[in-house]
């Protein structure tokens, strides 16, 4: 019998954070350590903390561990594995090491699919050059897997959420649409091809949109996730102190993201991201409907925004679509802060 | 009265259902739409005021009963058939380009080569611009990262406009790793692109 995961749960992947506007909540009542060797933490709401060993080097430490984004154990653990290690990417870090973080009934599933779960991560992580060894199992009812990366940088090659410069141009390097399409294929709207397509970007490490990144001397990147692009966009705009403006239209979507979102197919998440974020961003008059919700769509392993100066995007453009990220776009550009930390149009 | 009953259903099914019977509503139809979720309920409601709806929402024992007045006539103003049925990504109303040489028209190519460029420069400041543009034959030559209207190209790229190289071509100028611009498809892709798109120019 094939063990069909998503049995387990409503809404998986990024999609399953808990709200930002309640994560903030919790977290500001926390104590932040100090440490002039701490690089990158909560503050800016990075994909990664980074700590100073020395001048040369620093480690990149992350997490993220989700339930079930589709049925099959070992594409599960694949696309599990290559999010978790997208942080790393993110921050222009080389991964290292990893430790499984795992939650998987002890009776009502098979540990055939356990064994699935964790040979598709380890598969992800040899692809990505990373170690994994060790980790950890909770009995828990939904099961739920994910790994904790070390990276290592060189601090002065380290890109950030912080790093957006004014006059910059905006590319993302993976289409948009991985939260909806998941979400209509749940109400059989979406074919098991197109699902394949969208598994398929889930599942692509950003290890080569990082190599191309590298190679370009970038300071500001991050990836898309859990709070959507414009929700991602929003972070990094006000971590560097700048505006954005980003096309929806010349974002790259999908398959038939555009014509799930026109049939009402509109995921929670994509409320919830809108409903924290719509008041730092404006949006263009008569703005397309279903544009500005796919912009709040949670994507699960989703793509690098990277801030590039403008007169080396052409170049950027051609030397990721060569390395095989045929999706990369320009989507927008960076300005100088304004009343809104994100103009959107479209 | 219609009544939509979305109870024991979640997002996004509720509003799912309730875009389907406010399109296929006539204008001044009034419908309910009942859901029993407290995050559907946000969410219809939201999705209804963002798209100015006009509606009023009660609840008792858990049930939320929304009174939906198409009162616009939304199905009437919105394109939305438009984009269902044929899979395509493209609406039929726009326009694709199909730029078969590197040079426009014949007789002498300096000339030619001049004109291709205004051609794109001139595409590039149309109020309406195309879907896509598809390149074939010596037309790829123009989407090479040392093409004169390389940066044209790109722009009009960044606004949306989809750029499909014919592969075989690009392979039989050996420009693989010279593109600039767009990304290769084959022959079908080409032919579906240019089969859905309303018009097809070509210079």
């Amino acid at each position: 019998v094939k063990t069909d995961l998503l049995r387990f749960t409503d809404h998986g992947g990024c999609s399953s954070k808990i709200p930002p506007g309640q994560l903030e909540e919790i977290l500001k009542h926390l104590p932040v350590p100090v440490d002039p060797d701490i690089l990158v933490n909560i503050d800016t709401h990075d994909d990664a903390g980074v700590y100073r060993l020395s001048d040369e080097l620093a480690l990149v430490f992350t997490t993220d561990f989700f339930p079930p984004v589709c049925s099959d154990p070992y594409e599960f653990g694949q696309i599990a594995a290559a999010n978790s290690i997208s942080d790393i990417y993110a921050m222009g870090g080389t991964p290292l090491l990893a430790l499984n973080i795992m939650m998987f009934p002890a009776t009502g599933l098979p540990m055939e699919a356990y064994a699935e779960i964790l040979k598709g991560g380890y598969d992800k992580a040899e692809e990505a050059g990373v170690r994994i060894i060790g980790g950890h199992t909770i009995d828990d009812q939904v099961p739920k897997y994910g790994l904790a990366v070390v990276g290592l940088v060189n601090p002065k090659e380290l890109v950030t959420n912080a790093g957006a410069g004014k006059g910059d141009k905006l590319i993302l390097t993976k289409p948009v649409g991985t939260g909806i399409i998941m979400a209509g294929h749940r109400l059989l709207m979406v074919a098991d091809e197109e699902l394949g397509e969208a598994k398929r970007f889930m599942k692509m490490l950003n290890k080569d949109g990082a190599a191309v990144m590298k190679r370009y001397n970038i300071t500001g990147a991050t990836d898309i996730t859990g709070f959507g692009l414009a929700g991602h966009a929003l972070k990094m705009a006000r971590a560097s102190g700048v505006s954005m403006k980003i096309d929806m239209r010349a974002v790259p979507l999908l398959g038939s993201t555009f014509k799930l979102v026109d049939e009402g197919c509109i995921p929670g998440t994509c409320f919830s991201n809108l409903g924290y974020a719509e008041n730092f961003i404006s949006f263009s008059e008569g703005m397309d409907y279903n544009l500005k919700m796919i912009a709040f769509d949670a994507q699960t392993s989703g793509g690098l925004l990277i801030s590039v100066p403008s007169e080396r995007a052409g170049d950027m453009i051609s030397d990721l679509r060569s390395a095989g990220l045929n999706h990369s776009r320009v989507i927008g550009e960076v300005t100088g802060q304004d009343d809104k930390l994100l103009h959107l149009i479209g | 009265m219609k009544v939509v009953d979305t109870r024991g259903k979640k997002c996004p099914a509720p509003i799912i259902e309730t875009k389907k019977t406010l399109m296929e509503s006539t204008k001044g139809e009034i419908f309910r739409v009942l859901t029993d979720n407290r995050t559907s309920y946000l969410n219809v409601s939201r999705f209804l005021a963002d798209n100015k709806v006009k509606f009023v929402v009660t609840e008792s024992f858990g049930v939320w009963t929304f009174e939906v007045n198409n009162e616009t006539g939304i199905s009437e103003t919105t394109k939305v058939g438009e984009y269902c049925g044929t899979g395509a990504d493209v609406p039929p109303d726009g326009y694709a380009v199909a730029i078969t040489s590197e040079f426009m028209g014949s007789g002498d190519d300096k000339l030619g080569s001049i004109l291709i460029r205004s051609f794109i420069v001139g595409l590039s400041v149309m109020d309406e611009l195309p879907s896509v543009i598809v390149f074939y034959n010596s037309g790829v030559k123009l989407a090479s990262k040392d093409s004169s209207v390389i940066d044209i190209l790109r722009e009009i790229e960044a606004k949306g406009v989809e750029i499909i190289l014919c592969g075989t071509c690009v392979d039989y100028f050996s420009l693989g790793n010279k593109i600039g611009v767009g990304s290769t498809g084959d022959m079908y892709q080409i032919l579906q692109k240019l089969s859905q798109a309303g018009n097809v120019v070509r210079p």
